[in-house]
Order: C-alpha cells, then structure tokens, then sequence
C-alpha cells in the first residue's frame, strides 16, 4: 500500500500502537532505532518496553496507558548509551478520523534521536543548485556546528568556507546562520531519498491483532 | 484523509471524462449519456470503498493507512498520491490545503497535479517517471527533489517525488503510482508550549523565544515580536542554552528541529 511506503521514507521513527501500547506498525526508521536497544525496545511478547535508566521496570504500555487522558504527550527517554535523550511524543488518534467512522482507537507514536545526522545532500544540491562542497558546510550547519568547526572537518580554510557559506546564503535567499539552519529544516523536512529506509513491503507484526494476510510479507 | 475534488477554474476548458469532448468545441453530444455513464462510474467506485471497510471489520490496515496519513498532518507534511499520468488519488489535509490556495501547486479541471507557474521539468513529466519506473534502480533515479514557486512570491514549495511501485497482490495488478511529498517553508513551526515544558523544562517565556528562534528570526527580531528587551532576551537564551545543553544558537535550532521536529499538536 502506498500510504506505507510513504511512511518508510521519513527519517523520524513512527508507531501506530492499539490504545494498550502495542505496536500495529512500525516504519523502518523506528524499527532501527528499536533494534539498537538504546533505550527503547521491543519485548519478546512484542510490546514496547523502555530501558531507559529512570524508567527500567516500567513498561511503555504503563507509561502509554497513565497519560492516557490527555490525548497527547511527550516522554524524554535516557538512553544507556549516554547520547542525547530519545524523544517520544504521543498522539492519540480517536476523533481525528471522522465521528461515525467505527475505527479502533489508535496511539501515534513519533520517536526523534536527536544524535542521528539530518543529512539531506541529495535533496539540498537538487533544491537549491548547491555545489558538493556547499553542500557538505550546509549539511554541517544543519548539525549546529560552527564556521570554524567545518573547517575542520572538511579541511578547508576560513576563508574557502566564507565564499561558500556567501554562496549558500544567495542561493537560498537567507540573510543568517540561524535563519539558513531553520530554512533548511523546514524545506527538507523529515523525507528523506534513496536506499536509506526503503523496503520493499511491510513487515506483519505479530501482535495478534493483525494478521499476516493484511500485511503480506514481500521479498526483498 | 479525502479524495479529490476537482474545481475546474474558468480559465480553463473542460473536457468531458466519458466523451472527451471539450466545453470550448461545443461539449458533449448527448450530455444526459454522459451524466448517466459518470454517475454509474461514481457509484462503483463508491461500492468498492464500501466494500473494502465493510466486508472486512477486521481489516486493520485501512484503518493504520489512515492513522498514517494523520500522522503526516502531524508532520506539516503533505503528502499527494498520483497515478502515471499525474492525476490525483488520495491527498492528506495538509497536500490539500496546498492545492486549494492553488499558490505553487494546483488541479487541472481533469483532476491533473501541475505547478502554478512554468516549471523545468515539468511536474507531469516528473510524476510520470516515478510512476512509471519499475526496476529498482529505475526508481531510485526517479526520486527528484522540486523546488516549485509560487505566484505569491513565498518562498517555493518543496517536492519531493518517490515511485511507489507495489508488487503485484492476488489478483491486482502491481500498483504504479508516485509519492507526492509537499512542504511549505512558509508554514509557521507550531511546537507545543506544555511540550517544550516538558521536555526540556522550559518557562513559557523561553519556549515562545525557542519557537520564534525555530522560525529562523534573529534576537533582535525575537526581542521586537515578544515585546522585551535585549538583556531580557539574553537571559532567556541562557537559560535555553544550559536547559537544552548547548553552547550556541544554531545549535540550539538544530537540536529543537531534531528532538521535538516539526511535530505538531493536534488540531481539534
């Protein structure tokens, strides 16, 4: 189904669970952050259960189930890794489909891992015309790195990354640093391109609810 | 979630979907024919929707494509579903808000995606080839990344273009069809205040400095829209800087943009 496939393509996790936190479908971006076990995880009876230090012996099922009542909210996950807090922010789905419309009520769960890189280059060279070297000091801008910390990585002098943010900024019609690192959140967007993330079919997730016939496992 | 509605502009000849006769040669030949013809395609169409949701209660998957599709209005994203020949078939609220300002991107009269001013490629051309493309490489080369302008002079809209080519399932046909994403730069960053609180445990005056400084504004801009002055400002982005754990502010922009993103809260 195509609606699916849109889902595999965005870079953020995605999880429908049904309203006791059990995961009906999960994206393939969410399905890696689940795999790394770096605080989130799938049990071996297929829930969601969260390793994070603060929270061990509690299930996300329990923590799903007690903000119940406030149709959304949004849980920082320490991770046992030690980087960044994962970010799981919770919508509830009843009465955003229509009022007569008879559908289970469904849990949407965004997962954000501020550690991974945005990294858009295919979709920044081809939306703004920018060089591969421009592309590169945009993508490290886009990561909150400074002027002088692209130099170093890329290997470049001050004055080589000036002429390229100059040009960065004409091409994208931006005046500041900050102004460019918003414009090229909101214009790229949390899609990404390519091979990354593309699947060629949905995996079934045995959560006893859903049969395989609904999701037919295809071949890669 | 809705299907298309076409609103056949008066600029715009229309030309008859049965017949294919065009308003400006003179319209159908019998036009009672072809209401009736219209009328009993609607109702089949009709019926298979009705079909699929009422003959299988247990068929969660409609119901998930749907959570899915909500969940992309969540994303500010919109998200536009179209056959080979560029014709809309399923558009989120988010892509059809996008068409209904017909500001960069809008329907023919035969229901067609296209761009409101010329584009090079053309959006057809590019829908087209994503649709068309079967091999995967063909679909990798196939993914095109638009930036489409628009009349009002905004800043353009970005497109982004997936094939999404099913294999062919019991019976049907494998599905060509492309991916339509729609962003709009314009569209304000709407973060959730008690989220932003919660998160990181900011006070109501720094979550509304974050959500303008997401907004790409600078302090002095900031300053000017909330009303307060510059050492105000200042302590605000202090405290934002040691909450959040960073040491600048485009590394404040960037971390807001990938822990809480453009996740929005819902509309009622």
């Amino acid at each position: 189904m195509t609606g699916f496939d849109a889902l595999d393509l965005l870079n953020i996790g995605f999880i429908v669970t049904n309203i006791s936190g059990r995961p009906l479908l999960v994206n393939g971006t969410a399905e890696k952050i689940l795999e790394a076990k770096d605080g989130i995880e799938l049990t071996s009876g297929g829930g969601l259960l969260s390793t994070s230090p603060g929270c061990n012996s509690l299930s996300m099922e329990s923590i799903l189930a007690a903000k119940a009542g406030t149709h959304q909210a949004v849980i920082a996950l320490q991770r046992p890794s030690g980087k960044r807090p994962l970010t799981l922010l919770v919508r509830w789905a009843q009465g955003m489909t229509s009022a007569d419309d008879p559908v289970p009520p469904t849990t949407l769960v965004f997962i954000l891992d501020p550690e991974c890189p945005a990294n858009p280059e295919p979709e920044l060279r081809q939306l703004y015309g920018l060089t591969s070297a421009e592309t590169r000091l945009a993508n490290l801008l886009m990561e909150g790195k400074t002027l002088d910390e692209c130099c170093d990585t890329l290997g470049i002098r001050r004055s080589t990354a000036k002429m390229h943010l100059r040009n960065v900024f004409t091409k994208t019609g931006v005046q500041r640093q900050g102004e460019l690192v918003a414009l090229l959140f909101k214009s790229t967007g949390s899609v990404r391109m390519g091979k990354k993330g593309r699947r060629s079919g949905w995996k079934p997730l045995d959560s006893g609810e859903t049969s395989d016939a609904e999701f037919p496992a295809q071949p890669c | 979630m809705s299907t298309a509605r076409c609103v056949p502009s008066a600029h715009e000849d229309f030309e008859c979907p049965n017949c294919g006769a065009r308003k400006s040669a003179g319209g159908c030949e019998d036009p009672k024919k072809c209401i009736e013809a219209l009328d009993r395609m609607e109702e089949i169409c009709i019926r298979r929707i009705k079909d699929l949701i009422d003959d299988n209660p247990d068929n969660h998957s409609f119901h998930l494509m749907m959570a899915g599709f909500d969940a992309l209005d969540l994303l500010n994203l919109g998200l536009a579903v179209t056959d080979p020949m560029g014709r809309l078939l399923l558009a989120n609220r988010t892509a059809e808000h996008v068409l209904a300002m017909r500001d960069g991107l809008q329907l023919t009269s035969r229901g067609v995606l296209q761009s409101s001013l010329y584009s090079s490629p053309s959006v057809v051309d590019v829908l087209q080839q994503a649709a068309s493309a079967t091999l995967p490489e063909e679909q990798e080369a196939s993914d095109v990344v638009l930036a489409v302008q628009r009349p009002s002079g905004k800043r353009p809209l970005t497109l982004l273009v997936r094939s999404a080519n099913g294999l062919p399932e019991d019976g049907y046909p494998a599905t060509t069809a492309a991916l339509v994403f729609i962003l709009d730069p314009e569209l304000p960053v709407e973060v959730d205040a008690a989220e932003l609180h919660q998160l990181y445990g900011l006070t109501t005056a720094e979550t509304r400095l974050a959500n303008l400084l997401m907004q790409g504004k600078s302090l002095e801009d900031c300053c000017y829209e909330l009303g307060i002055r510059r050492p105000t400002a200042c302590t605000h982005l202090q405290q934002l800087f040691k909450k959040t754990g960073v040491q600048r502010q485009s590394q404040l922009v960037s971390l807001l943009f990938k822990s809480i993103g453009l996740v929005r809260r819902k509309r009622e």
